[in-house]
């Protein structure tokens, strides 16, 4: 198992970005794709830089960044099914994303990134402003779960004041997608993610002594209540930087953790942060080419393609766990 | 004469409890450097609560720790942590970790966390694992070892953490008696050869009066009797503590109190 998956890591994130890059109409060669890809008279040259390339950086960025953010939550939480989707933040990404396009809101496209974002942070400040009130972290996941459930119940009130032009849209959305997504929605995350990695790197030696239990992270010296707090506060900006521009994605950050696990051949925080990064972006770039390519030229939303390659991904791996 | 002695951990009028219930009301106790203390008392007592407090895990609900003369919050928890290791009971066996990698969290308040990805600290690790008889077992999974085994991986993370004080809660839980034999003397060697102090909890009192210095006989929240094994593993007080009736005789190898039920 652990063999294969350091071949397939690798070999996961080149054949996805070679796939990202040559598939979909025209098709191009890698020689062809890399020459458009730098000869800016090339014909395919915007459709490379302006298309396939930001999607696939995007999709590299969001998917690593998924990973990290499921790997805190279930340190943290002691909760190995934990993910973003207990924290609400796709939901409350969604239930804005929601009202702006069903109500016709007046918010330009290219903010509405930033005002997605802004309901997924709401969502989890919601959740981690319960936290301060509780010590266990199984109320954190309850409550979590809670605020994600009324979220889902206000999408679909939104929803169900659309029409069935606005609905198509909402849908490619509420299952998460990666299409038609360009530098704009690279840039307007890649601040997020870069400050989440970083302080998730920092995070990670605290995040550690929590898997042993409260009182003896205690014992060790080290913040239990703010580490859970912060842990749990940089997964939500993770969740929400990627939701808001990609919709909630499923799978990734719930199974990006377990794979890094048998990677890295540890459970020890700090050493899956480092593996959790390339197995989460190699699992949604190659989503995304099955959500683009599988019923080609319709679209498959990504959440469905991650879904589709991940259960029995996570299947293997809980039964390979020697 | 005596020889001097320093109190480095104490309590002041110390109440602790969790969330609104208080189980220790108010407490003085103060712990001499270089002794092992065993806190017996029965269930429920209040044992676990108050060691927690002493090691700041739980916050007091009232009065002071002292450590080494000053309130323990005078000191950052990693500082605390560099002076005292505690074994909590409600350890946690993160499914898959090894013996190795949970008894190198114990090296955590001495190499702080920035120490991300640097070289296991080798000498110190092994003379954890060394002592609690797991060379053998270090890279074992944790959650594969019986309950004994585990108990000495925590006690060994514990070593690991290399403080003058120990507070142990129920060590010799799951232990076989060879291994607590073990344990209870190479808590002894760490007090007599390196001067470490060692406050922990035991359920048995023959064991605590045998390799004790002091007896700390705790019922609902209050000290009931303190002092010396002689002064404490006595009829009246097994009567008043646990409820029991009992005589005591000489233990035939060490001439300490020796109890047994009637
Ligand atoms: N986490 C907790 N939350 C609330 N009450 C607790 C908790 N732990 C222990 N208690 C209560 O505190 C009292 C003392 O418990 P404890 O200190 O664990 O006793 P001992 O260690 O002597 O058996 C008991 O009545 C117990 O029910
Ligand atoms: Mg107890």
């Amino acid at each position: 198992m652990i063999v294969i998956l350091k071949t397939t890591v690798p070999l996961g994130l080149v054949v996805g970005l070679l796939a990202g890059l040559c598939l979909g109409r025209p098709v191009l060669d890698p020689v062809a794709a890399v020459r458009a890809l730098l000869d800016p008279a090339d014909p395919a040259h915007v459709l490379l830089v302006e298309g396939r390339l930001p999607r696939a950086v995007l999709a590299v960025g969001a998917g690593g960044a998924l990973g990290v953010a499921g790997l805190l939550l279930q340190d943290v939480l002691r909760n190995p099914i934990a993910g973003p989707e207990l924290l609400g933040v796709s939901s409350g990404a969604a239930v804005v994303t929601a009202a702006v396009v069903v109500l016709g809101l007046a918010v330009p496209v290219v903010l509405l990134p930033y005002a997605a974002l802004a309901g997924a942070l709401v969502a989890g400040a919601l959740v981690v402003l319960t936290m301060g009130r509780t010590r266990s972290p199984d109320h954190v996941a309850l409550i979590g779960a809670a605020v994600s459930a009324a979220c889902g119940g206000l999408v679909v009130a939104v929803v169900g004041l659309g029409t069935q032009g606005n609905v198509v849209v909402l849908f490619r959305y509420l299952l998460g997608s990666l299409a038609a997504r360009g530098w704009t929605h690279v840039e307007a995350v890649a601040p997020w993610l870069l400050v989440g990695l970083v302080a998730a790197a920092l995070l990670a030696r605290r995040v550690e002594t929590l898997t042993l239990g409260d009182e003896v992270a205690a014992g060790l010296g080290v913040a239990v209540t703010r580490t859970r707090v912060l842990a749990v506060v940089v997964a939500a900006v993770l969740a929400a930087a990627v939701a808001s521009v990609c919709g909630p994605v499923a799978f990734v950050a719930l199974l990006a953790p377990h794979l890094a696990r048998r990677l890295a051949r540890t459970v020890a925080t700090r050493r899956v942060l480092v593996a959790v990064v390339p197995v989460g972006a190699a699992l949604l770039l190659c989503a995304d080419q099955v959500a683009r390519l599988v019923i080609y030229p319709v679209e498959v939303p990504v959440g469905v393609a991650t879904t589709l390659v991940g259960v029995p991904a996570l299947v293997l791996a809980l039964r390979s766990r020697a | 004469m005596t020889p001097p002695t320093t109190t480095v951990l104490a309590g002041d009028g110390l109440a602790a409890g969790h969330g609104r219930t208080t189980v220790v009301p108010a407490l003085d106790l103060a712990v001499e450097a270089g002794t092992v203390t065993a806190l017996v008392g029965p269930n429920g007592s209040g044992k676990s609560t108050l060691l927690m407090t002493l090691a700041r895990v739980l916050p007091p609900r009232g009065g002071r720790v002292l450590l080494d003369g000053e309130p323990i919050t005078a000191r950052s928890s990693v500082e605390v942590a560099r002076r005292l290791g505690v074994l909590p009971q409600t350890a946690v066996v993160p499914a898959g970790a090894t013996v190795r990698e949970v008894v190198e969290q114990g090296r955590y308040p001495q190499l702080g966390p920035w120490a991300m990805m640097r070289r296991r600290d080798d000498s110190v690790m092994e003379r954890a694992l060394r002592l609690t008889g797991l060379l053998d077992l270090a890279d074992r999974r944790l959650d594969s070892l019986s309950g004994g085994e585990r108990q000495r991986a925590w006690i060994a993370m514990t070593l690991a953490q290399q403080t003058g004080i120990l507070l142990l809660d129920e060590p010799t839980t799951y232990l076989d008696v060879r291994h607590q034999i073990d344990l209870m003397r190479l808590v002894r060697g760490l007090c007599d050869e390196h001067g470490i102090t060692v406050v922990m909890v035991l359920h048995d009192l023959n064991q605590a009066a045998r390799y004790a210095d002091r007896l700390v006989a705790l019922r609902d929240g209050t000290v009931r009797a303190d002092g010396p094994p002689t002064a404490v593993l006595t009829p009246p007080v097994l009567r008043e503590v646990f409820d029991v009736d009992a005589v005591v005789v000489p233990d035939p190898v060490t001439g300490r109190p020796w109890f047994v039920a009637r």
